[in-house]
């Protein structure tokens, strides 16, 4: 039976004051190091037994993480920004949609939780991942051979799954400010399904769609099948049910009841961003 | 927030010379907590914040299987490390049952402090104790074990079958060997009038299947021990529980150590919801541990194994109900069956009490009752708030509601033409003990709260459009204050107290009653200054162990004020006596034209001759003139026994938001009708009920804990992220949850009091059920009422 009281497994913990010392510390380590940040999945994972590190690179002791800036078009978000730094940022009030997948997270975890954490997690119920999916974001990943980029949509390549390398540090989250004619929306079913949706529009037609499914599903994602089958075309009921009916494709069929609630919570987010267009 | 403090009944009890209560000095007045501080700030001291010069910490070894045989044990590499180890080898081999709040023909023995054959996952097989926890938890994985895996039952009706196997074959009863057969752990089968015969005369009957759940008690405090070995050869004890004087005659029977060397010192309880009636499973473990040791031990059990080792009572109801077309019941089958788990803790109290649920509820002059509880290889379930009452009342209160729409009656009209109320027989817990209802608010209460919700408003299902449709539902629940009767019966149920005045005028008293949080003692601690006639700050209560006080059965059945307050009220009123004595002496008086009142200023009480002036003295001058004088302590110690078991009845009328789409159920506001007799705090007595109105939400919609068949393991593996309760952001405003309470008077209760607590969880399953019918035309009887269930409940309704 597992312990959760006693953090059962030996780890040395390091704690670097720069980018630089913690990426030479993943460098060394790789394999058999984790990052921790808000410590609110990894510790709850080493404490379940589900992973074993030896060696914990703690980041919170490296200020630009948790920086939050405007850099030109986009909004720059340190990894180690708590879901508490976002709620209270000026600059990110600029993307609502954002904010309001946040609003369920418990008090606790708000305070704890960081954007990296959250995504380096890449659970499906992640709350940060539709949003991210549909906001086009992307993120800077560094190691000790050097720097590179990776859009959000090849960050989660599975199931709790990145595409980073082990010896990367996500440092930074990169969102790009949508232009204000696009709609935006987020809806969910607790821990059930997950929507984000972007629509631009020209009168009665869709223009462009952004389309992002999470919540009980393998991998949190776009589904540009549903995407096509909106953009160009005249939004209406019938629309709208076909994309719907190819979000639901993405839900195990043996999960009867995630695919009835997408059948319920889709249109309405779809709708909600539509009328937000302009 | 509405309350009232005087009734007709008081009224009458003005003419025969006692007090209005609207002149009591304390009792009915809000006033913070003796512990409210200490608790918020962290300072109050729980089982694991006690510690020992020269400590161990214990870690135990538990069975991963559901069901096995220990064919090998060996201890030898966890202890060259430097552990002291015990293996169910060596602990005593006594059949004990933890909960001994029956007497012994009533308590069934099926457990020893380890064994080697564990009947689920999670059941201690050995243990061991080191210098750190952490050193103990690497001891603990250095013991090797081979199990022989045995097969598992996890359904109650499949263990009842022939050639599944038998988790006991015997258990003792007394010292009598009694074989098990099929897995029936107990079984009771009751019968009033001739159910066939009623089943004839009625205009409608119905038959109906209620599944409820196996929610984990999910109390703040796990359970925890702490033992130091005394050179007596006794023991002194801290541990979580509701009872210290049961946990001392079970330790001192199991380790044959004389009750006057067992000292269980009371300490603060970190919730329970009735998961330390019984002695908890890790206390003569840690007993064990620390007298092979010869030094102190503590154990904590972690989140995991305390999930492993105690819920609530999961059971399959039928019930057949027929009624009349006025909506007169005539008849009722109930055919009950308990999933126990893998020990008999108190299943048998429990189906005897759950008849005393169903014939209590209504009047129903032929009835029929069978209830089997049957072993299965998982956590043993015990009480937990409400006791089977949540059960019987969720099918019996929505089969009500069915039959009132059924025969196109308003459900408040059918429910006040059943009630059991005033002038009643009551059956209390059970059979064996039965009484006269003496007060009673029922009527009052549906009255008011119909009124305050808004009931005639609230609209047919049909009727409701849209997606998101809201419904209100009215449920009524009672709960019996305490396990007393005019006879013996099956269950102890006697408290015990003293009380002292001290040289300063203050006030000692030594209850060995347990307070879980609810407030008992808080109200125990009003009743004895009301009394006395001291302010509240005059009174503490003193630190308390099974050495030094008398005893008390056992916080539970709601019996905190009714019991524990009127044995305070029993013993504070012969201090008085004395304390009139003594100051008559002094100011050359009668004791008997001597009156108390609490000077707050002077903190004092003052003693005072009505109307002559002069004659007037502070309990302070009273009790310093008899040590002066060597008249002796003025003090007095004495037990109760309540010769009634008074109903606390509660009336829940809930609005419910369901979407039906999802089939998410939101409940949006309440209105709680509460008949406690006398309130004796406005503030906590609305709290209490908040509370088990939220608990009861909970359990409705909410919480179970599920098994994996394969493996025999809790699908959540114990982990309480892993396990669905109510959180704050899904919790109705309190602000929407209006309480009120009766205008009731319990003559046989102190200042007019009856309990609340359990009361108030009872109707809460069932008044969600019903309000979900008002909104969506569907009756669930299936809890925890998930979206999931919803959802499918409302397509089958579609596909009729």
């Amino acid at each position: 039976m597992v312990n959760t009281r006693i953090l059962a497994s030996e780890f040395e913990y390091f704690e670097p004051r720069t980018i630089n010392e913690a990426v030479n510390l993943l460098a060394k380590y790789g394999q058999e190091a984790r990052v921790l940040a808000g410590g609110s999945d990894l510790i709850v994972d080493m404490k379940v037994e589900k992973v074993n590190p030896k060696y914990l690179i703690y980041i919170g002791k490296i200020p630009e993480l948790r920086s939050i800036a405007k850099v030109g078009n986009e909004v720059v978000v340190g990894a180690n920004a708590t879901f508490f730094d976002l709620i209270k940022s000026p600059l990110l009030q600029s993307f609502p949609i954002l904010l309001e997948a946040l609003k369920s997270i418990q008090l606790e975890i708000k305070m704890m939780g960081t954007i990296g954490g959250n995504i380096c997690s890449a659970a499906p119920t992640a709350s940060t991942a539709t949003p991210l999916l549909v906001l086009n974001a992307w993120v800077k990943v560094v190691s000790a051979r050097g720097s590179r980029t990776i859009p959000i949509e090849k960050v989660y390549v599975g199931n709790r799954k990145t595409s980073l390398a082990p010896d990367e540090l996500l440092t930074e989250i990169h969102l790009p400010v949508l232009d204000s004619r696009y709609g935006t929306a987020f809806g969910e079913i607790k821990t059930k399904i997950k929507f984000a949706v972007v629509i631009g529009r020209r009168g009665d037609v869709c223009e462009h769609c952004r389309i992002a499914i999470g919540g009980d599903v393998e991998v949190a994602k776009r589904v540009e099948k549903a995407e096509k089958l909106l953009e160009g075309k005249v939004f209406n009921e019938r629309a709208i049910e076909e994309a719907c009916d190819a979000v639901v494709e993405e839900i195990d069929p043996d999960n009867w009841y995630v695919r009835e609630v997408a059948k319920y919570l889709f249109p309405k987010v779809v709708w909600e961003a539509w009328e937000k267009a302009r | 927030m509405q309350t009232k403090f005087i009734s007709r009944e008081q009224k009458r009890h003005d003419k025969k010379g006692e007090r209005l209560s609207s002149q009591f000095y304390t009792v009915g007045k809000p006033a913070p907590r003796k512990d409210a501080i200490p608790k918020v700030t962290g300072q109050e001291k729980f089982t694991t914040d006690v510690v020992v010069p020269g400590m161990l910490y214990g870690r135990v070894l538990r069975s991963p299987y559901p069901h096995a045989r220990v064919k090998r044990i060996d201890t030898s590499k966890a202890e060259a490390m430097g552990a002291v180890c015990i293996t169910f080898e060596e602990t005593p081999k006594i059949k004990y049952n933890e909960r001994i709040v029956s007497i012994p023909s009533a308590t069934f023995k099926d457990r020893t402090v380890l064994t080697g054959k564990p009947l689920h996952v999670g059941e201690p097989i050995a243990a061991v104790a080191a210098e750190t926890e952490e050193k103990a938890e690497k001891a603990l994985k250095l013991i090797e074990v081979e199990y022989e895996p045995l097969e598992a039952v996890f359904d109650p009706i499949v263990a009842m079958k022939p050639g599944k196997p038998n988790l006991h074959d015997h258990i003792i009863i007394e010292d009598k060997v009694v074989e098990i057969k099929n897995n029936i752990a107990a079984k009771l089968e009751i019968a009033e009038g001739d159910v066939e015969k009623g089943f004839q005369e009625a205009d409608i009957v119905i038959e109906r299947e209620a599944k409820l759940g196996r929610p984990y008690h999910a109390q703040l405090e796990t359970k925890s021990a702490v033992c130091v070995p005394e050179p007596n050869g006794g023991v002194t004890i801290w541990t979580t529980t509701q009872t210290i004087h049961n946990c001392r005659i079970l330790i001192g029977e199991i380790f044959g150590i004389p009750l006057n060397k067992v000292c269980v010192k009371k300490v603060a309880l970190g919730g329970s919801f009735g998961s330390s009636i019984q002695m908890n499973t890790i206390l003569p473990i840690c007993v064990a541990l620390a007298l092979k040791a010869k030094k102190p031990v503590k154990l904590v059990s972690t989140r995991e194994e305390d999930m492993y080792d105690h819920c609530r009572y999961s059971m399959i109801i039928k019930y057949k109900l027929g009624a009349k077309k006025d909506g007169r019941l005539v008849a009722g089958q109930m055919d009950v069956v308990v999933d126990i788990g893998a020990h008999n803790i108190q299943a048998y109290p429990l189906i005897g009490c759950m008849a005393g649920w169903l014939v209590d509820l209504y009047k129903i002059p032929h009835i029929k009752y069978s209830a089997k509880a049957v072993y299965t290889n998982k956590a043993p379930a015990c009480a937990m708030q409400g006791f089977g009452n949540p059960q019987v009342n969720f099918i019996a209160q929505t089969m009500m509601n069915e039959i009132a729409e059924k025969l196109g009656l308003d459900p408040i009209e059918v429910e006040l033409k059943n009630y059991v109320g005033l002038g009643d027989v009551f059956w209390g817990q059970g059979p064996t003990v039965r009484s006269v209802i003496r007060s009673c608010g029922v009527e009052e209460l549906i009255k008011k709260g119909s009124e305050m919700i808004g009931w005639r408003n609230r609209g047919r299902p049909e009727e409701k459009k849209g997606d998101i449709v809201r419904g209100i539902g009215m449920a009524r629940g009672f709960h019996t204050s305490g396990a007393g009767g005019p006879l013996p019966g099956e269950a102890v149920d006697f408290s015990g107290a003293m009380i002292k005045i001290n040289e300063d005028g203050t006030v000692d008293v030594i209850a060995s009653l347990q307070d879980m949080g609810g407030g008992a003692l808080e109200a125990g601690l009003r009743i004895v200054a009301e009394t006395l006639g001291v302010p509240l700050d005059c009174v503490e209560l003193a630190p308390t162990d099974t050495c030094t006080s008398v005893y008390d059965v056992c916080l539970h059945a709601t019996r905190g004020v009714y019991v524990g307050g009127g044995t305070l009220k029993k013993v504070a009123e012969q201090v008085r006596q004395k304390l009139l004595e003594y100051a008559s002496r002094i100011l050359g008086t009668y004791p008997q034209y001597l009156k108390i009142r609490p000077d707050e200023k002077r903190k004092q009480g003052i003693i005072y001759a009505e109307g002559i002036s002069g004659k007037e003295i502070t309990i302070r001058e009273v009790a310093a003139t008899a040590r002066n004088k060597n008249w002796g302590t003025i003090a007095a110690v004495d037990s109760l026994r309540q010769a009634q078991c008074p109903p606390a009845y509660t009336v829940y009328f809930l609005e419910v938001e369901v979407n039906k789409r999802t089939g998410e159920v939101r409940p949006v506001r309440a209105v709680v009708g509460a008949d406690c007799g006398t309130v004796i705090d406005p503030i906590y007595a609305v709290a209490q009920i908040h509370g088990s109105f939220y608990r009861g939400l909970s359990y409705a919609l909410y919480e179970d804990t599920r098994y994996n068949r394969k493996t025999g393991e809790l699908t959540n593996k114990g982990f309480l992220s892993g396990y669905n309760i109510l959180k704050a952001p899904d919790m109705p405003n309190p602000d929407d949850v209006q309480v009120f309470f009766a205008s009731t008077y319990e003559e046989t209760g102190p200042f007019g009091a009856k309990g609340i607590g359990e009361a108030a969880i009872n109707p809460v399953p069932a008044v969600v059920a019903n309000a979900i019918y008002n909104a969506i035309g569907v009756w669930i009887r299936q809890t925890p009422i998930t979206p999931e269930r919803v959802l499918k409940a409302l397509k089958e309704k579609g596909g009729e």
